[in-house]
């Protein structure tokens, strides 16, 4: 095989690419207009999602106001802030790394690549630790606010405790696993194929 | 910004056309890859300051696309036909000749043997087949010159050993 031959084979590839872009060329603006399903525009689309679903519930939460112990509902609307603050803090940090990765050079766009991933991941399993045992301890309040006109005595007996901080544990568990498949099936799996793609491109040969 | 883009597309179809074919493995999954490097670019278009050659851009954002692109779980329903753009050249010559038949398959073998390399070695010989020199190649790869150089005659043995078991010389 002389390289001429090659050069050559793959010139007249383009009849190919010709003959498919006069199919194409009519709704080529419409096409390119569609929404982007790209793994990084996925996460920027689920942040969006945690931030617009924590406002609707600090938001839907003011009208409940007067059914709630104001400290209690104090400590909801603070978290619902602090989840707000962190989501929004996230998406302003990555939205300009997400836009700049696809026109980088190979190696640095796999680099930013990955570490969006990679930040992204260990933020949703953070999340997730944090926000089970929060949320769980909080709806316990609610329900036994609501339950009993406020009266939060039950919260004083270590029976209470005894049962709650082991449950929390064993639904712990579940949680993490339930997070990283929730991250694989809306993200995907192609980290490890990526990052040895990286290795590989960083060897000096 | 669309007739700009249209433009720009019109002058540069080929890559994203030889991107696709030597990132997938059938029509369907081409077809996904294609309108993800449309969307992509179409998106980093509009951020594109002028800081590099715009072919160097559009190879770049193809690539990338190209590398990070996965598969659809969901497949669409096989269609009869769907594939023969895949494998079929179009026929201008009023009857399929033996030689427009024997290039189709030298083109179809050679896709087959690029699809084999391993992904970042596709992009070198893809990147030297479209005629682009070393400083080029290492401008949208991000490796130095000299990498290129060593790395690319060893896609090139790769790709000629590949093809010669696959009988590229019969066909």
């Amino acid at each position: 095989m002389q390289e001429f031959d090659l050069q050559e084979l793959w010139g007249q590839a383009n009849d190919r690419a010709e003959a498919w872009y006069d199919r194409l060329r009519p709704d080529l603006v419409a096409t390119a207009r569609q929404k982007n399903d790209s793994v990084l525009q996925r996460i920027r689309r689920l942040v969006q999602g945690e931030l617009l679903f924590s406002t609707a519930a600090f938001v839907g939460l003011l009208f409940y106001w007067q059914d709630f112990h104001p400290l209690f509902l104090i400590l909801m609307e603070s978290t619902i802030l602090l989840v707000m603050i962190i989501a929004y803090r996230y998406y302003r940090r990555f939205t300009s790394d997400i836009e700049a990765v696809p026109a980088m050079n190979i190696v640095a766009s796999t680099e930013a690549y990955l570490n969006i991933l990679n930040t992204y991941k260990t933020r949703l399993v953070r999340l997730s630790i944090f926000l089970m045992p929060v949320g769980l301890i909080i709806g316990f309040m609610a329900g036994f606010g609501l339950g009993n006109k406020n009266d939060f005595s039950a919260f004083s007996s270590s029976k209470f405790w005894l049962t709650t901080i082991p449950a929390l544990i064993a639904i712990a568990i579940p949680t993490y696993y339930f997070t990283l498949w929730y991250y694989r099936f809306f993200i995907g799996s192609k980290e490890k194929e990526l990052a040895a793609v990286l290795e590989r491109l960083r060897q000096e040969e | 910004m669309k007739k700009e883009f249209q433009h720009i597309i019109d002058q540069h179809y080929g890559i994203l056309y030889k991107i696709g074919r030597a990132y997938t493995q059938d029509q369907a999954d081409f077809d996904d890859l294609y309108q993800e490097m449309l969307i992509q670019l179409w998106q980093s278009y509009a951020r594109f300051k002028g800081n590099s050659k715009l072919s160097t851009f559009i190879y770049r954002v193809a690539l990338n696309t190209a590398l990070t692109h996965q598969r659809k779980a969901k497949r669409r329903v096989d269609r009869p036909g769907i594939d023969e753009h895949f494998y079929h050249l179009p026929d201008n010559s009023g009857g399929e000749t033996e030689t427009n038949r024997q290039r189709e398959e030298r083109i179809n073998l050679l896709y087959q043997c690029i699809n084999e390399l391993k992904k970042e070695d596709r992009a070198v010989i893809l990147l030297h087949l479209e005629g682009n020199s070393y400083e080029e190649m290492a401008d949208i790869l991000g490796i130095t010159v000299n990498n290129i150089g060593v790395r690319l005659l060893r896609v090139k043995k790769r790709l000629q050993k590949s093809l010669i078991a696959k009988g590229y010389a019969r066909v």
